[in-house]
């Protein structure tokens, strides 16, 4: 999907979110009959704690709250840009906000920006004596020098901030490599 | 380059045949076939005019080295000729393969023939770091990766390249004269002499510039005179997410391509910095990461299951309460605002003007056999309705704003709960009583409430929160910073704000609340007092520190034992000894012991003591917004977050740096003496082990001139301090460049410096 028709998926979401929610368990409303929504905004992490939530805020209109599994691994990604895949509910997380928010069923994310800078995100892979990051789309990006840190990160799933034609030296990990 | 004859099989195939059909006759020996012919170098690059001596290895099938003739021929005689020795010379700008032939096997090289790179000019005329520039000449490579430009030596990022014109990044190099090469793969040009001009910035004592972008970032030549100086350097992340890394090199006057830098202190050094808490904040710290595991497990699998309401229970919301009566509260700490499974009984052991505190009636100590409690719930109702209530509204608002949409009983609830204790939090509030009960909110119990732990054992220890006059002492405080949870999310709900506030200014602020309250009430500091350590007569700090102290407690008997402003100053601490690794913007993965909640407050403290016009209307600016997070700090100070984050860096280090008078309010904090209140801790024997300096902030110290330092692992929002102190001989240069060594600079990076003497 072009960053256009992201834009765009992005607009129609925070309309409909501004409609408002229900909350779980009530009447018959089907989700949007929609197979795929997607949804660019930044992760925040709002409210006191313990009891904070997770949502996603489009750049206009009302944020909506990531749930499933895949929902854990925002957590490392606050103050960060990423577009969300999956199905926005009726359902609302009142709680999550003052006006309820949209629950989102995320099936999967990539980090978009940090900052207003173009990251990518995927997997670290070493390739002979270089290391590569592979997208989930399976596009696969030479790393000019990879950080010491991430050196240890083979097989993670991290994100490079930057152009690739340089060497990135701003990056986070989304989840580590297990060893 | 290797080849091998595609009959060479054949060959093979033909002896064994003949030694197979020998009969044991004499058979002349064959002369080994050649398999092989290897030309080196394979792939050379010549300068036109110039020569190149090129050599045949003839191998057998072995690896065997033959003496055989060898025919050498070029395919593009007028770009590359060769002789009938292998010397190969360049004659025109182009590619050539160069042939080696021994009995029918051919072996190769690919000539590349250039020209040396010749500058004829360099625009602009003046170079300033940072901008680009654009060399014309000839012989550049038109692939960007084969063009090295250096300025002085310093590698300068190139930006597009033809065979004629290279643009670069002015790298960070001295004013004044300097030249300008490019190497390509034939080799270095003649120097190109021209001008360099930077911006050399002067900073008097007691100022502070900060970076206001990458590009300023990158290079700063600082104009010092003769004279003994010391400046504090403060290198940040602009990034305002605590998972966001950067590495970057700190250059000192870089005159040739990057040295391998030196590790600044810090995790780089593949060292495990020394955890600063006592064991006890340990296990708290991981009480509390284990309940936010579980929160989060929670948010990911229960609160969908929409579970019914526990129609037995009925919370009695709104009706006027009397001492004693037993009510029944929905506990969803553990479940979540869906669930009412989980109740609370109650029993209403204090109703004031302004709260009522609800005692669980399944709580190990009862006030009622236990005096010492009794008086410990007494006091902390007292508390609020005399000093906290009007304390947290004059600084945000009133938490009772939206009372007549909720439960209309004009109090705030404090349900004090065993079921809280072993969880990690001390107390909680939760968004969901704001609103009306009902599908997926059936915990909620509709009114202003916040859910406290209790003590656990009779006996008196004012140092532990399991006794009654200890749990009072941390309590009291904690009574004003859930309260201001409430205000916060009742001024969204209100103000049909789209969101409630990120968490890591919600807590931090919630600090303000404590300090709110402690400053006015008990250390009685206003505004901008610069207080620092104090004693045990003047009832401050010292006192948060000496929970025991007889002083103290005689002295205000009202408030004390309190540990007041203790956790603001005392659990900061990691992000004073370790500031790269620290983010005002929330602990990182793996990180524990909330932090940024103290890291926050200071950088809230500094931002209002630098820009406020008042505490209150700032605060109550924050909790009225709409806005969240950066966007919201940012617009309430009326600066960029650089500006914040470079300025608050740069007081926590400079804050009444001894001997510096009359420094800006930049780098100060103006209502704490940081420097009195950590000498003061460090001369507390209870205190000294952990605070084992006067300060706990220890910069990397480095003279003037060249020196190499490299930053990793740096945190959005966070430091890397340097202090570069004695005699400059110079201006100095202070250049911040990829670890990659390609001479850009990460686009998080910025950098704050004040002059300390």
């Amino acid at each position: 999907m072009t960053r256009r028709a992201q834009g765009v998926v992005g607009l129609l979401l925070a309309v409909m979110a501004s409609v408002g929610c229900r909350a779980p368990g009530t009447g018959a409303a089907p989700g949007i009959a929609v197979a795929s929504d997607t949804l660019r905004g930044v992760v925040r992490l709002v409210g006191s704690e313990p009891m904070a939530t997770l949502a996603v805020f489009p750049a206009a209109g009302d944020p909506v709250v990531p749930q499933g599994a895949d929902a854990e691994l925002l957590r490392s990604l606050t103050g960060i840009e990423v577009v969300v895949r999956g199905r926005v509910t009726f359902d609302c997380a009142a709680d999550a906000g003052p006006r309820g928010a949209r629950i989102f069923e995320l099936a999967s994310f990539r980090v978009r920006a940090v900052g207003g800078v173009r990251a990518v995100d995927g997997i670290l892979t070493r390739v002979d004596s270089g290391w590569r990051l592979v997208t989930l789309e399976g596009e696969q990006i030479a790393i000019a020098f990879l950080a010491p840190m991430m050196r240890l990160q083979e097989g993670a799933r991290v994100y490079f901030v930057g152009p690739f034609d340089r060497a990135p030296s701003t990056y986070g990990i989304i989840k580590a490599a297990v060893r | 380059m290797r080849a091998t004859r595609g009959r060479r099989g054949l060959a093979c195939a033909a002896l064994l045949v003949l030694a197979a059909c020998g009969g044991g006759g004499a058979t002349p020996p064959q002369a080994p076939a050649v398999a092989t012919v290897t030309v080196s170098p394979g792939a050379p690059v010549l300068t036109v005019g110039l020569t190149q001596q090129l050599t045949a290895v003839v191998q057998d099938v072995n690896g065997s080295v033959l003496a055989r003739a060898v025919t050498w021929s070029s395919n593009a005689p007028l770009v590359a000729s060769v002789s009938a020795t292998g010397l190969a010379t360049a004659l025109t700008v182009g590619s050539a393969t160069i042939s080696a032939t021994a009995s029918g096997v051919i072996g190769t090289a690919a000539v590349t023939s250039l020209v040396a790179p010749l500058i004829t000019g360099v625009s602009p005329a003046t170079l300033v770091p940072g901008a680009i520039a654009t060399i014309t000449g000839a012989g550049f490579d038109a692939t960007i990766a084969n063009d090295t430009v250096t300025v002085q030596g310093v590698l300068a990022p190139v930006v597009s390249a033809t065979v004629t014109q290279v643009s670069f990044v002015v790298p960070c190099a001295m004013s004044g004269a300097v030249g300008v090469r490019v190497r390509t793969r034939v080799g270095p040009s003649a120097l190109f002499a021209t001008t360099l001009q930077g911006i050399a910035r002067t900073i008097p004592v007691g100022q502070a510039w900060v970076s206001p972008d990458v590009t300023t970032a990158a290079c700063t030549e600082l104009a010092v005179s003769a004279t003994p100086a010391r400046y504090l350097v403060a290198v940040f992340s602009n990034a305002t997410s605590a998972n966001t890394l950067t590495d970057v090199d700190v250059g000192g006057n870089p005159t040739g391509l990057a040295p391998d830098p030196t590790p600044a202190q810090g995790l780089q050094q593949g060292t495990v910095p020394t955890d600063p808490r006592s064991a006890e904040q340990r296990r708290q710290d991981a009480a509390h990461y284990a309940f936010l595991e579980r929160e989060r497990q929670w948010f990911a699998t229960a609160r969908p299951r929409g579970i019914t309401m526990n129609a037995r229970v009925a919370t009695g919301a709104g009706r006027a309460v009397a001492l004693g009566d037993m009510r029944s509260t929905y506990f969803t700490f553990t479940v979540g605002c869906s669930d009412s499974s989980q109740v609370v009984r109650g029993k209403a052991i204090y109703v004031g003007t302004r709260s009522i505190i609800w005692e669980d009636s399944a709580n190990t100590l009862q006030s009622a056999s236990l005096p010492a409690l009794a008086t410990s719930y007494q006091r902390i109702g007292q508390q609020f309705d005399s000093e906290q209530y009007a304390s947290d509204s004059a600084t945000f608002g009133d938490p009772l704003r939206r009372d007549a949409q909720t439960d209309g009983d004009g109090k705030v609830h404090m349900v004090f709960t065993q079921r809280l204790n072993g969880s990690g939090a001390a107390a909680y509030v939760t968004a969901c009583d704001q609103f009306t009960r009902g599908p997926g909110l059936y915990g909620s119990n509709l009114g202003e409430y916040f859910y406290g732990n209790v003590p656990t054992t009779a006996t008196p220890n004012v140092n532990s929160t399991a006794s009654p006059d200890g749990w009072f002492a941390f309590m009291g405080r904690t009574v004003a910073h859930e309260v201001k949870h409430i205000i916060s999310m009742a001024s969204r709900v209100a103000n049909g704000a789209p969101s409630f506030e990120a968490s890591w200014l919600e807590e931090g602020t919630a600090r303000h609340a404590e300090e709110g309250w402690v400053r006015s009430r008990m250390h009685n500091t206003p505004w901008k007092a610069n207080r620092g350590f104090g004693t045990a007569a003047a009832n401050g700090l010292f006192c948060d520190f000496a929970l025991g102290d007889a002083t103290c407690l005689a002295g205000d008997a009202t408030h004390r034992p309190s540990w007041g402003m203790r956790r603001h100053f005392d659990e900061i601490l990691p992000k004073l000894t370790q500031p790269w690794n620290w983010s005002p913007y929330g602990d990182g993965s793996g990180q524990s012991g909330s932090v940024f909640y103290q890291t926050t407050w200071s950088l809230v403290r500094y931002a209002m003591d630098r820009y406020a016009v008042s505490e209150n209307a700032f605060l109550t600016g924050l909790v009225n917004a709409t806005s969240v997070g950066v966007t919201n700090l940012s617009a309430q100070a009326g600066v960029p977050i650089d500006q914040l984050i470079g300025g608050w860096g740069l007081a926590l280090y400079a804050d009444d740096y001894p001997g510096l008078a009359g420094a800006s309010a930049d780098i100060g904090f103006a209502t704490w003496n940081l420097r009195d209140i950590y000498a003061g801790l460090h001369a507390q024997p209870a205190w000294s082990g952990r605070y084992p300096t006067t300060f706990p902030i220890a910069p990397t110290v480095l003279g003037w001139g060249a020196f190499a330092q490299r930053v990793t692992a740096l945190r959005g929002g966070a430091h890397m301090y340097f202090e570069l102190q004695g005699t400059p001989a110079q201006n100095q240069l202070i250049s911040l460049r990829s670890i990659a060594g390609d001479g850009t600079t990460p686009g998080t990076i910025r950098i704050a410096i004040t002059r300390l003497q």
